[in-house]
C-alpha cells in the first residue's frame, strides 16, 4: 500500500490516529487490504503527510491490539493474515461513543424521536452486514 | 492644514535627542545673539559669535531641513499636493522666525547690516537642505557639514573670504544661497522619486539614512551596515582563523567589518581612509597658514578622529547587541565561543582590540602632524602655558574614551542617545573654548574649561562603570536586554 | 550515588527543561510562573497570540534571557552557562535571523559548517536547490522571507538533537512549510530529533505535533499531546438557568453569551466520561478542531 492513499485532514474534530485508524479498517473491510499486505512504514506515512511518527505508530499500534494488523519480523506491519475479534465488546463500544454521542445531540436538536433513527441505524447496520 | 500648524507639525514626534539638539541649539543661538548685541565679539581672535550662530543655525536646520523634505516626500508619494503646500507654507514660517526676524533685530541695532544677516542665515538653512539630497556616497561630507561654518571663520580670519561684517559678504553669500539653490532645484526629480521603501537600502540620498534612523527608532546613530553596500570591502575577511578553540576570531567574524580579522593592508585601508581627510584638512589649513596654533590643528584632526572612530565601530555593536535580537540569537547558541567569563573575555578582546588599534593609528597620525608643523609646536611650547596643553590633550582624549564608553554600553544592550548628545555637546564647547583659548588665557576661561572637562568625564565614568558592572553580572555576553 | 541532575551533558536529560519561570518586562508580566519539561524525540508545538510570551519563552529556554525567577536547562546544563558541546547539538532558528548579513549564502553555510561535527554538506546544498536559494547572494540583500529559509536550512544542515523554531512558518509558501514539516515529522522518526517550534498557524500544530502547549498570556493554559486534544476538550454550551456562578473545577475558560447561556471550555480525563454539567437539559456539547478551541480560549 503506498503511504499517499491515506487521506489526512488535521482540521477535522477527528483525532488523526483515529482518521488512520478507521481508514485503514474501512479498507481491511472492503477488501481494497488484503490479508499479508504490507501497510507503509511509520516513517513513510509521517513524511508523506508531514504528521507525527508517533501518531501514526499509535494507529498501527491500536489495529494491532484489535487484531486487524499484525507486525511481521524484519518487514514491518501487515493485514493479519486471520482477522481475529481478541478486544472485548465494550472496549470496541467505546471507540464508537463518541459518534454516537454526536448523532444523538443532532436528532435532538432536529426534535426526531429516538424510534425512527434506532430503526434507521438497525437498517444500516444490517446493510453492512 | 494652516501655515501655523504645518510649523508646529515639526514639533510633533521630535526624539528626545532632537529635542536636545534643538534646546542646544537653542542655547548657542540665544549666547551668539547675546554676545553680539553686547558688541563683545571676539572676531580675529577666538570663537566668534558668527561662528556660535552658525552652528547653531546648522544644527536646527538639520533636523527641520531632513523632517520637511521627508514630509515632501511622503506627501508626493501618497498624491497629498495640498500638504507639499503646507509643508512648503509652514517653512516659510519657519524662515522668517529663525533668519528674518533675528536679521531684522541685528539690522536695528547696527552690529550687521540687514543683507547680510538675511544671507548668512538663509545659506544655512539652504545648506541644511542641501546636504540631505546628496547622493549617498556623499555620507562622510554629509557628516562634515557641521565643520564648514568653522572653516568659513578661519578663511574669513585669514581674509581669504569676507567675514560678515565686511563690504563683499551680501554678494558672496547671496552667490553661495543662490548656487545652492539651484542644486536644490536641480535634485528636485532625484528627491521626489526616490525610493523610500525601508526594508531596501534606504534609497540613493543621504536622507534615507536619516529615514532608516527614525523607522528603526534609533536615532542619532547609522545602523545600516555600511559594509556590504561597498562591494570588495567583505571579500578579503579572513576567515580562516576563526574556527572551534579561537573565541575572539570567531566572534570579530560574527561580528562582521569593522571587527572582523582582515590583513595588514586591509587594516591600514580600514584605518587610514577615514582618517585622510582629518590629515588632508589639518594639512590644508596649516600650509594655507591659516591657524598658527598647535591646540587648534591637534583639535580639529583629533575631533574628527574620534567621530570616524565612533561611526566605524558603535554603530555596528548597536546594531549587534540592541536590535532585534537576530545577532545575539544566533551568538548565543554557537559552539566555539565558549560559555561565561570565557564569552564575555573573547567579546572584549574581539571589540576593544580594534578599538585600541584605532587610537594607535590616530596617536600616530597625530605625531606625524605635528611633526610636520614642528615650527610651531615648538613655538607653542616656548609661549603655551602647561594648562592650555594639557586641556588641550584632556579634550583630546576625551573623545577615545568617549568612544569606548559608547561601545561598552552598547555590548550591554544600550544605545545612549540622549547622554550622547548631551556629552558631544559638552565637548564641542570644550573644544571651541580651548579653541579660542589658546591665544590668551584668562583664570575665568580656564575655570570654565576645568568645568566642562569634569561636567564630561563624571558622567562619562558613571555611564562606563555602570555599563561594566552590568557586563560584569550577566551570565554571558549575549544575554538579550530588555 | 551522585546526583545525576548536575552532571554536565547527561545523556538521559531532557532536551528542554524549564521549572518555574518568571519574567517581568516594566508592569508587564511576561512569563508567569512556566514549567516545561520535553521528553527526547517529541515534537512540542507552543501556541498563543501575539504578544503571548512565545518568543521569550524560548529565549528563555535558551539561555537568551535571565529569567526573573526560575530555572532553565538544556541537555540537563543550566541553560545560562551552556557549554560549546550541548551548542553542538542544539539548532536554533529566531524569528528574525540578521547575523553575518555581510557573508554570502555559501561563504555562511560553509563557515558555520565548521563549528558542527554533525553538519551534512549534501542536505545544505539539495535544501538550497530545492527551495530556489542563491549560493551568491549577500545575506544582507535577502528580503526577511528568503533570510528565514536560509537559516532553516543551516539549522537543519546541523542534524541537531535539539531543533527549535520561532515561527518558522512565516517565510515559507504552503507548499515549503509542509516539506519543513515533513522535514521534522522524518528527523523525529529516523533520529528521535526533539524539535520545539512555535506558531499561530494552527493546522501545521495539527499535523506534525506530538504535545501542544497553549501559551495564554504568560501562562501555560493547556498542555496536551495533540492526540488527546480534541477527546479532552469540547466546548459546551450551557443554558442560561444552568449556568453557575463558581467557575467549575472542569473548567478551563467562560464566555458569556448574549442571551444569558455561557460557552465554556471544558475538560475530561483521557477515557473518562464528560463531566456531569455536559448532561444538563438543554446543554450542548460541541468537539472543537484546534483552531476553534484556539479561538474560543483566546478570547
Amino acid at each position: 500500500m503506498d503511504a499517499s492513499l491515506l487521506l489526512i485532514q488535521p482540521a477535522a474534530p477527528e483525532p488523526i490516529y483515529r482518521q488512520i485508524v478507521g481508514q485503514l479498517r474501512r479498507m481491511i473491510a472492503s477488501g481494497q487490504l488484503a490479508p499479508g499486505d504490507l501497510l507503509p512504514s511509520v516513517r513513510d506515512v509521517a513524511g508523506q503527510h508531514a504528521i507525527n511518527p508517533m501518531t501514526v505508530s499509535r494507529a498501527y499500534s491500536l489495529l494491532e491490539s484489535e487484531g486487524a494488523l499484525e507486525r511481521l519480523r524484519g518487514k514491518g506491519m501487515a493485514v493479519a493474515a486471520t482477522h481475529r475479534r481478541i478486544q472485548p465488546e465494550d472496549k470496541r463500544m467505546q471507540l464508537i461513543d463518541l459518534h454516537l454521542r454526536e448523532l444523538a445531540r443532532q436528532a435532538r436538536e432536529l426534535e426526531l424521536p429516538s424510534e425512527p433513527i434506532l430503526r434507521r441505524l438497525g437498517e444500516l447496520l444490517e446493510d453492512q452486514e | 492644514m494652516k501655515p501655523a500648524q504645518a510649523f508646529a507639525a515639526f514639533g510633533v514626534g521630535l526624539s528626545a535627542t532632537q529635542k536636545i539638539v534643538y534646546a542646544g541649539a537653542a542655547v548657542m543661538l540665544f549666547s551668539g545673539t547675546m554676545s553680539l548685541l553686547q558688541g563683545d565679539h571676539l572676531d580675529g581672535k577666538g570663537i566668534g559669535p558668527f561662528y556660535f550662530l552658525a552652528f547653531a543655525g546648522i544644527m536646527w536646520w538639520s533636523v527641520a531641513a531632513n523632517r520637511t523634505l521627508m514630509l515632501i516626500q511622503d506627501a508626493y508619494r501618497l498624491r497629498m499636493p495640498a500638504a507639499i503646500r503646507a509643508t512648503l507654507a509652514g517653512l516659510i514660517v519657519h524662515f522668517v522666525c529663525i533668519v528674518a526676524a533675528p536679521a531684522t533685530v541685528a539690522a536695528v541695532h547696527g552690529s550687521a547690516g540687514f543683507s547680510a544677516m538675511l544671507a548668512f542665515g538663509t545659506c544655512l538653512a539652504l545648506g541644511a537642505f542641501a546636504a540631505p539630497v546628496l547622493p549617498r556616497t556623499f555620507s562622510l561630507a554629509g557628516g562634515m557639514v557641521g565643520l564648514l561654518p568653522l572653516l568659513c571663520w578661519l578663511l574669513a580670519n585669514k581674509g581669504i573670504l569676507p567675514g560678515v561684517r565686511d563690504s563683499g559678504f551680501s554678494l558672496w553669500a547671496w552667490s553661495a544661497a543662490a548656487a545652492m539653490a539651484y542644486f536644490l532645484y536641480h535634485r528636485r526629480h532625484a528627491l521626489l522619486e526616490d525610493s523610500t521603501d525601508d526594508t531596501a537600502d534606504g534609497g540613493a540620498l543621504l536622507l534615507g539614512r536619516y529615514r532608516r534612523q527614525l523607522l528603526s527608532g534609533r536615532s542619532g546613530w547609522d545602523t545600516s551596515l555600511q559594509d556590504f553596500s561597498t562591494p570588495g570591502a567583505t571579500k578579503r575577511i579572513r576567515l580562516d582563523a576563526a574556527k572551534p578553540g579561537n573565541p575572539v576570531q570567531a566572534v570579530q567574524v560574527w561580528l562582521g567589518n569593522p571587527f572582523a580579522p582582515v590583513s595588514v593592508p586591509m587594516q591600514a585601508q580600514r584605518y587610514l581612509l577615514p582618517l585622510l581627510i582629518s590629515v588632508l584638512t589639518a594639512f590644508l589649513f596649516v600650509s594655507l597658514h591659516l591657524v598658527n596654533n598647535m591646540g587648534l590643528v591637534v583639535i580639529i584632526f583629533g575631533q574628527n578622529a574620534f567621530m570616524t572612530l565612533r561611526n566605524l565601530f558603535v554603530p555596528r555593536l548597536i546594531s549587534a547587541f540592541t536590535g532585534n535580537g537576530g545577532d545575539l540569537e544566533l551568538l548565543g547558541t554557537q559552539p566555539g565561543i565558549g560559555s561565561g567569563e570565557t564569552a564575555k573575555r573573547a567579546v572584549l578582546v574581539a571589540v576593544f582590540k580594534p578599538l585600541l588599534i584605532g587610537c594607535a593609528v590616530q596617536f600616530v597620525c597625530m605625531v606625524a602632524l605635528a611633526q610636520a608643523m614642528s615650527g610651531i609646536i615648538g613655538e607653542q611650547l616656548v609661549h603655551g602655558n602647561v594648562f592650555q596643553i594639557s586641556s588641550v590633550v584632556a579634550a583630546l582624549v576625551c573623545g577615545d574614551v568617549f568612544v569606548a564608553v559608547l561601545m561598552l554600553n552598547a555590548l550591554i544592550g544600550r544605545a545612549i542617545a540622549r547622554w550622547n548628545e548631551v556629552l558631544l555637546l559638552i565637548l564641542a564647547m570644550l573644544i571651541a573654548l580651548t579653541i579660542g583659548n589658546a591665544p590668551f588665557a584668562s583664570p575665568y576661561v580656564n575655570a570654565l574649561v576645568i568645568t566642562l572637562l569634569l561636567g564630561f568625564f563624571v558622567p562619562l565614568a558613571w555611564l562606563g562603570v555602570r555599563a561594566w558592572r552590568e557586563f560584569g553580572r550577566r551570565a554571558h555576553p549575549f544575554v538579550l536586554g530588555s | 550515588m551522585e546526583n545525576s541532575a548536575i552532571v554536565v551533558g547527561d545523556a538521559g536529560a531532557a532536551p528542554i527543561c524549564v521549572r518555574r519561570l518568571s519574567k517581568r518586562y516594566d508592569a508587564r508580566q511576561v512569563l508567569n510562573d512556566v514549567s516545561l519539561s520535553i521528553e527526547p524525540g517529541s515534537v512540542l508545538g507552543l501556541i498563543g497570540r501575539n504578544g503571548a510570551g512565545k518568543s521569550t519563552l524560548i529565549r528563555t529556554m535558551l539561555g537568551l534571557i535571565e529569567p526573573d525567577i526560575g530555572t532553565a536547562e538544556i541537555f540537563g546544563e543550566r541553560a545560562l552557562a551552556m557549554s560549546d558541546r550541548a551548542k553542538e547539538r542544539l539548532a536554533y532558528v529566531p524569528q528574525q535571523p540578521d547575523a553575518l548579513a555581510w557573508m554570502k549564502v555559501g561563504t555562511m553555510l560553509d563557515y558555520v559548517a565548521r563549528f558542527y561535527p554533525t553538519w551534512d554538506a549534501d542536505f545544505a546544498r539539495n535544501m538550497l536547490d530545492r527551495w530556489q536559494l542563491p549560493r551568491d547572494a549577500l545575506l544582507g540583500k535577502l528580503s526577511p522571507g528568503e533570510r528565514q529559509r536560509i537559516d532553516l536550512v543551516r539549522a537543519l544542515a546541523i542534524r541537531p538533537q535539539l531543533l527549535v523554531l520561532d515561527e518558522p512558518a512565516a517565510a515559507l509558501d504552503p507548499a515549503a512549510r509542509r516539506e519543513l514539516l515533513a522535514e521534522i515529522a522524518v528527523r523525529a522518526a529516523d533520529a528521535g530529533t526533539t524539535v520545539l517550534f512555535s506558531t499561530h498557524i494552527v493546522s501545521d500544530l495539527e499535523r506534525v505535533a506530538s504535545r501542544i502547549v497553549f501559551l495564554h498570556q504568560g501562562r501555560v493554559l493547556l498542555d496536551a499531546p495533540a492526540d488527546e486534544i480534541k477527546e479532552r476538550f469540547a466546548r459546551l454550551i450551557v443554558p442560561k438557568d444552568a449556568v453557575t456562578s463558581d467557575k467549575l473545577a472542569v473548567e478551563l475558560h467562560r464566555r458569556k453569551l448574549s442571551d444569558g447561556s455561557a460557552a465554556l471550555v471544558i475538560e475530561r480525563q483521557p477515557g473518562a466520561d464528560w463531566p456531569e454539567i455536559a448532561y444538563v437539559p438543554g446543554a450542548r456539547l460541541e468537539i472543537l478542531g484546534l483552531e476553534d478551541l484556539f479561538v474560543e480560549v483566546a478570547q
